[in-house]
């Protein structure tokens, strides 16, 4: 993120902080909006995956890696424009709790271990998104 | 309880003092008989799961197979685990009979004991996973739940065995609805039990479904028939009488499938050294084919079989009927008869009347009945032709029977419920129907049980038989068919054991039937006068005294019926079955109040009532026109 800002020159030619912390509330906006969202999906996809597990409801979990790529990506760039630590703390976090159960997922994954998948996904993925959003909320420039 | 949890931890593992807590329990209250012998040691050196404690300090299993480990239940809140697999199951307000695959972690189960009015429901746990079964049970008291009225277990890994305990849960009688509930990781697990465990289940039920119809549709035209028969019967042997007298001999018992054409040229060759046994069905076949069969069997007592016999007279033949048999096939086709009941009660009540004549076992079919009276014959070798129990080419019945029809697959496409395929004589699929299946089944089930005799097929087509030995009927009637002709009859004539029943007495056992059957409505006409004023009480509310003086005379009545064990009581039983089966099913599942259960008796006691009116309107008519048939006459 702090890429894509650099690359606009809005740092570097731009002393217009407003114009830089327009992008990033709009960033943060979309952020919250797509946890929200995911989280809706991703708790039909738990409900599924506990009492009829199916190729439709792990095809449409596949489906969440580019969104959940760019969580991380916000979240990883998020760290430099934000000045509370508690904020940097939480972000922090959501990216190692993502590359922490990314693991388990495809292990789970590949064994159709789909109680496990369920698992992660309710008491992890879900959580950690509720808490991004959270965090992401609390430190959208106004 | 973070105590207990952190004592839980410590302590995590097998105990083999947990193991028998639980045994000892499912010894006394469930259906485990191969758990004993299991070799814990074997567990331990290599168990069948691996077992963790979840964050509720509960009980988390994992197995593994071809794809990997994989958890049979959640690591964390196990009460909305069950929550959302209880809710994707059928269960509903009628449900009152729940099946749960699996016993897992009891997850499951403790849901549904938790639940309100849990006591109403029977909730069978059925267990295939013998080794993981046990490893869990030295992991977790479960004394809850296997101690709860409503949970019963079946741990046993052989899909028979296991189907046949589910079955007294779904009687008809009782079963309002029931529901299965199978966990995904489960139904991985036991995929391979499942699939023939369902498919046996829906033969059994099919089975149970046409028994209960039968029963409860024909039961007084039964009595009925085997009153009116009960004139022969008392002048003829029974099956009993001919105990062991084919021992070691070869029979042939004849059905009407569409494979018997091809047997008709060896049949002849050799019909007077083998017992031929003919299902009426296949009389006709083997008339036009010149072949007279020793034995023609009958034991349908409705009017549709006399088609078969229609015309047809005995040219030598002997007839053996069921006692509750087609009336008009008995009266007409032969003067030379043996008799057998279907059941142990029909036996019990005409013993009063005939003496013992001798039970032959009923699977449904007239083969099944012959089968079971050639093995009391005790008949060396029993060969089957012409039982194809499928749509043999496309077709039911040989050639030439009034009762062929012809299927194709539009037929079968229209109809899936009724047909389905299963596996043929020389491994092929075939179709066959509900009811030539449930026959197949019970075939399967008694070959085993008759030591005596040696059972082959040589049907050459149709669906296979297992446990009989599919042989070429050329080889079979080759090797074991008599050196020598034989007569029949004279063997017949001379059994020893088999005293006829003179007309004098007869119809003194007639009269004192009769006698009963009219004490049985008068007791019947009290209590339901008595059971009505009870009911009328409750429903204007009368006074405490009052309605205990009303039912202190009501029990009187039914205490001297209760005393009624005559031949009366079982004659009139026939007429009231279908009543009958009506209350009890309404006591099992409706009675709430006193008053539902008082109007239950005040309506069986008037079927009753009805019954004995019907019962003994049949004994007036015989008695007024006892006339002795010639058999009877000439003894």
């Amino acid at each position: 993120m702090l890429q894509i800002v650099k690359e606009s020159g809005v740092i570097e030619n731009n002393p217009n902080e407003q114009t830089v912390e327009f992008s990033f509330r709009e960033m943060c906006d979309d952020c919250t909006s797509y946890c929200e969202r995911a989280e809706r999906v991703l708790r039909n996809i738990v409900v599924d995956l506990r009492a009829h597990p199916s190729y439709a409801s792990v095809h449409e979990l596949l489906e969440f890696e580019p969104g959940l790529k760019w969580l991380i990506t916000f979240a990883s760039g998020g760290e430099f424009l934000v000045h509370d630590e508690d904020s940097k703390i939480m972000l922090s976090q959501f990216v190692s709790t993502i590359h922490r159960i990314s693991g388990e997922f495809a292990n789970h994954l590949e064994s159709k271990d789909y109680v496990g998948l369920a698992d992660l996904l309710e008491y992890e993925l879900i959580p950690a998104l509720s808490d991004l959003s959270q965090t992401v909320i609390a430190m959208r420039p106004q | 309880m973070e105590t207990a949890a952190v004592l839980r931890n410590e302590t995590f593992g097998f105990s083999k003092e947990t193991f028998e807590t639980n045994l000892k329990l499912l010894d006394t209250k469930h259906f485990c008989p191969t758990l004993q012998e299991l070799d814990l040691e074997t567990l331990f050196e290599s168990p069948p799961g691996s077992m963790s404690l979840g964050n509720e300090s509960h009980l988390v299993l994992k197995v593994s197979d071809a794809n990997g480990q994989y958890q049979l239940n959640s690591r964390y809140n196990p009460e909305a685990e069950a929550r959302a697999i209880l809710g994707e199951s059928s269960i509903d307000d009628d449900t009152n009979v729940i099946v749960i695959f699996g016993f897992g972690n009891a997850g499951i189960l403790r849901s549904l004991v938790s639940k309100e009015n849990s006591e109403k429901c029977k909730i069978v746990v059925i267990e295939p996973s013998l080794d993981l079964f046990a490893w869990t049970m030295g992991h977790e008291d479960f004394t809850d739940v296997l101690s709860h009225d409503s949970v019963n277990v079946v741990a046993v890994s052989d899909v028979e065995i296991a189907v046949n305990s589910l079955m007294p849960f779904l009687s008809l009688l009782t079963l309002k609805n029931w529901a299965p509930v199978i966990a995904p990781p489960v139904a991985r697990l036991l995929s391979g039990f499942l699939k023939q465990f369902v498919r046996r289940l829906d033969e059994l039920v099919a089975a149970q479904k046409l028994g209960f119809a039968t029963t409860a549709d024909t039961s007084d035209l039964f009595m009925t028939n085997a009153f009116l028969n009960a004139r022969y019967a008392a002048a003829s042997p029974g099956i009993i009488h001919l105990r062991e007298a084919w021992k070691g001999k070869p029979t042939v018992l004849v059905s009407a499938g569409p494979s018997l054409d091809k047997q008709l040229d060896l049949l002849n060759e050799y019909k007077d050294r083998v017992l031929i046994v003919a299902m009426g069905a296949s009389l006709r076949t083997l008339r036009n084919a010149g072949i007279e069969p020793h034995i023609v069997v009958t034991v349908d007592p409705f009017h549709l079989m006399y088609d078969h016999f229609k015309g047809l007279k005995s040219e030598g033949a002997w007839l053996l009927s069921d006692m509750a048999g087609n009336h008009d096939i008995v009266k007409t086709f032969s003067d030379k008869m043996i008799f057998a009941h279907s059941t142990p009660q029909m036996e019990t009540l005409f013993q009063h009347l005939i003496n013992t004549r001798g039970l032959m076992i009923s699977g449904g079919s007239v083969a099944n009945s012959a089968f079971s009276a050639a093995a009391i014959m005790g008949s060396g070798q029993i060969m089957f032709v012409g039982q194809d129990l499928a749509y043999t080419g496309g077709a039911s019945h040989a050639k030439g029977n009034v009762k062929r029809l012809e299927i194709n697959d539009e037929s079968v496409q229209k109809d899936p419920q009724k047909f389905k395929k299963v596996r043929g004589y020389y491994g092929e699929d075939v179709i066959t129907d509900n009811k030539m299946n449930s026959y197949r089944i019970w075939f399967e089930r008694m070959i085993p049980t008759v030591k005596g005799s040696k059972v082959y097929n040589c049907t050459e087509g149709g669906a296979n038989i297992e446990g009989a030995e599919n042989r070429p009927f050329k080889e079979c009637i080759e090797q074991f068919a008599l050196a020598e002709s034989f007569n029949f009859d004279e063997l017949m004539n001379d059994l020893e054991t088999f005293t006829p029943i003179d007309d004098d007495a007869f119809r003194k056992r007639v009269l004192r039937l009769r006698h009963q059957v009219r004490r049985i409505k008068m007791l019947a006409s009290e209590a339901a006068k008595s059971a009505g004023k009870v009911l009328k009480g409750i429903e204007v509310e009368a006074e405490d005294t009052e309605l205990d003086r009303l039912k202190v005379r009501y029990n009187r009545v039914m205490k001297v019926m209760r005393r009624q064990k005559t031949a009366g009581d079982l004659f009139v039983t026939g007429f009231v079955q279908k009543g009958i089966m009506f209350i009890q099913r309404r006591q099992a599942l409706f009675n709430e109040t006193e008053k539902d259960k008082m109007f239950s008796n005040y309506t069986y006691q008037l079927t009753l009532k009805n019954a004995c009116k019907k019962a003994d309107k049949i004994l007036e008519r015989f008695l007024r026109t006892f006339n002795p048939p010639p058999s009877l006459k000439k003894k």
